[in-house]
């Protein structure tokens, strides 16, 4: 068992360390009128920024690198840990349920309008909240304008960018379409029938056999999720490390290329860690891996 | 002679139903909505800048009830002549309402008349009288009342037409003494109809969404191109002769599940100067990893199949298996729905792209840049420059969907079944 955890994490290092020469050549190829180096010698430089993670002398502002990525990301991971828990909390749920309620036409069209909602994109569905806010409640769900409303508003205003995210791009309808697929084979394996036959409780067995489904689900989505923030940050005015890159490659004069290999790397580390997790969640759950 | 008669009256009668099916349905709307699409780049193609109509900046749609949905004058405070010279707002809630007939016309445009016993202003504007002119009333209540305007007016006017404008206001009670209510609210004049307005910088939104549709067909068409160009022929050979290549797409399919997609767009727009031709092709070699998984999945579960074994035995050559009995006559299907989600997605990365200023830039209508300049918008509460684009972008995307789901309805599941 541990030595299939240790290959998992000597592969998800080395998907790291690709992903940042990747990153570092792809940097190296923007044009940028105020850097005169060849194209050669901007990957090594920013190859060498990346392996030595030397970011503290590069200064942003009066701050160094390392300060101005770790306070954008506690933003960023605010967001991306909030969406996970309200799929966690919404979607899985609500596809377990659709999975046993299968004859309800109810629950059926319930579900249809769930999954052609949440199959419009985030950044409408940013505008629209945006539209929603000002034009019914006369306010702006931006984040610059917390401050001034009261507690309510402050929670709402909170939740709306982990909640847009959810509910845009299709996370939402696949994640529950995954899950209704999942426990309906789970239903139709042998030993639950044996056991809905004996009168028994089948939610522990259940949800043990799904544990790993939900792992996969979250890894696979993860990638979708933090695509997602970066426009619901720029929508409303989050300074994560989304509104960071953007920042970053648009604004000319401030353009920082350290930042954004700095911040790409923190959000491919975020997945890749969520990759790791799912693996040993199967590995843990699944006997005949945890025990030969 | 009677039974048989009475079959095809059945048989007509299915066929009269089928027409109504959800899968003509399908075919028939998303048809539609290609065609416009279509239309619309011919039209920018052929008209350029002549399409393109320029008036009075911010002018709503021309339909009172677009106008009651799409805009709200955030300026349009009642204002009270009280201590502390406050503002109120519109949505306090009132009591006590009483009719009230007192006003008089503080600053109105020239020739402008009133009716005081229906309330109303009459007008008809003439050419010097052109833009936006403020209209301001003084409400007299009385002792211990207000005045309260329930609509929200902005009206838009057409040069030589007569108007009556309806003035309507209710009273409520005050523990305050004599109040005077200032009401002020916009006209404006233009010698054009713009049924859906126009934007800050006067361009007529029906002109500037059809400019739209520029951005909507040619860069999904690359996308399609590069994507399914590469993913059937990674997916089908991976598929099909296994080995290598099937390691070769599972690499790369594993190097950009680790990258959030729109990062990898992000620095691609920025390497190629923000070219929108050039990015959609980078976003062809981002998404053909997916649509290869999807052929190699089919192509796998197809291999095993008793045709494929017959075909082989009577010694047709691989190329020709794969292409023709496995691609073309058996994953046609899963072709359209690779087309039409790729152009889906060209349309909305355009969008994303441009409304993050990483798009098409300089004076190009795409609906990203609609849409960033109509958020700015949203906070003077005209919302007609944000909700329009958003309603071409879902109706497009809807179209396709559809169109997609109806080809395949229509032409190809029943065949490969």
């Amino acid at each position: 068992m541990f030595t299939k955890i240790l290959k998992q994490i000597l592969l998800v290092s080395l998907l790291f360390f690709s992903a940042g020469i990747i990153i570092s050549a792809l940097l190296a190829l923007v044009p940028d009128i105020y850097v005169q180096d060849t194209i050669l010698n901007r990957v090594i430089n920013n190859f060498n920024t990346y392996i030595t993670f030397d970011y503290n002398d590069i200064q942003f502002g009066n701050f160094s690198l390392w300060e101005v990525i770790l306070s954008r990301s506690i933003v960023s991971l605010y967001i991306i840990s909030t969406t996970v828990f309200l799929i966690f909390l919404t979607g899985i749920p609500f596809g377990y349920y659709i999975s046993y309620k299968k004859h309800s036409s109810f629950i059926q069209i319930i579900n249809k309008i769930v999954c052609a909602l949440s199959s419009v994109p985030i950044l409408i569905w940013a505008l629209l909240f945006n539209y929603i806010f000002f034009s019914l409640f006369q306010k702006s769900p931006e984040y610059d304008t917390i401050n001034n409303e009261s507690t309510f508003w402050k929670y709402v205003i909170f939740l709306l960018p982990p909640f847009t995210v959810m509910i845009g791009d299709g996370i939402l309808a696949d994640v529950i379409r995954r899950m209704k697929e999942e426990t309906d084979k789970i239903l139709n394996e042998d030993y639950i029938k044996v056991l809905h036959a004996r009168g028994l409780s089948t939610n522990k067995h259940v949800f043990h056999a799904l544990l790993p489904v939900i792992g996969s689900v979250f890894s696979d989505k993860i990638s979708y999720l933090i695509g997602g923030i970066v426009v619901v940050e720029y929508v409303y005015n989050w300074k994560g490390l989304g509104w960071g890159i953007l920042n970053a490659i648009t604004r000319a004069g401030t353009k920082n290329y350290d930042f954004v290999l700095g911040a790409s790397m923190v959000l491919v580390a975020v997945i890749l860690i969520v990759y790791l997790i799912n693996e040993i969640i199967t590995i843990l759950s699944d006997p005949r891996l945890r025990d030969n | 002679m009677r039974k048989s008669f009475h079959v095809t009256e059945q048989n007509q009668q299915k066929q009269v139903f089928n027409i109504f099916n959800t899968k003509y349905i399908e075919f028939f709307l998303g048809t539609i909505i290609l065609i416009i699409l279509i239309l619309g780049n011919i039209l920018v193609y052929f008209k350029q800048d002549t399409l393109m109509k320029i008036d009075v900046r911010n002018q709503p749609p021309h339909l009172q009830f677009l106008q009651k949905i799409l805009y709200k004058p955030p300026e349009l405070n009642i204002q009270y002549q009280e201590k502390n010279n406050q503002q109120m707002s519109l949505f306090d809630n009132w009591f006590n309402v009483d009719e009230g007939n007192l006003f008089e016309l503080i600053h109105v445009p020239i020739g402008m008349e009133i009716d005081k016993e229906k309330k109303k202003l009459i007008w008809r504007p003439n050419k010097n009288q052109k833009g936006k002119t403020i209209i301001k009333l003084k409400i007299h209540p009385g002792k211990e009342k207000k005045a309260v305007i329930n609509s929200r007016p902005h009206f838009t006017a057409i040069i030589g037409d007569l108007y009556h404008f309806n003035i309507k206001y209710r009273l409520v009670k005050t523990n305050e003494k004599d109040i005077n209510t200032i009401i002020e609210f916009p006209i404006t004049v233009s010698e054009k109809i713009h049924p859906l307005g126009t934007d800050g910088m006067g361009r007529d939104v029906i002109s500037c969404i059809l400019f739209g549709t520029k951005w909507t067909i040619i860069p999904g068409l690359i996308v399609i191109f590069v994507s399914i160009s590469l993913g059937t022929t990674f997916g089908g050979y991976a598929g099909y002769y296994g080995g290598i290549k099937n390691q070769f797409l599972s690499l790369i399919t594993n190097l950009f599940a680790i990258f959030p997609s729109l990062l990898i767009i992000f620095l691609t727009a920025a390497i190629f100067n923000f070219n929108i031709y050039l990015i959609m092709i980078a976003v062809g070699l981002i998404t053909f990893p997916r649509v290869a998984v999807g052929v190699k999945n089919k192509v796998l579960s197809l291999k095993k199949r008793q045709f494929i074994e017959a075909a082989q035995e009577l010694g047709l050559s691989d190329s020709e298996i794969l292409w023709k009995d496995i691609i073309w006559y058996n994953s046609r299907n899963l072709m359209i729905t690779n087309i039409t989600h790729s152009f889906i997605f060209a349309i909305l990365i355009e969008v994303t792209l441009s409304y993050l200023q990483l798009g098409v830039q300089g004076k190009s209508n795409s609906w990203g840049n609609l849409l960033q300049h109509g958020k700015d918008q949203l906070y003077y509460g005209e919302y007609w420059l944000v909700l329009i684009p958003v309603i071409a972008v879902l109706i497009s995307i809807t179209g396709f969907y559809l169109l997609g789901d109806g080809i395949n309805k229509l032409f190809f599941i029943k065949k490969e079944h």
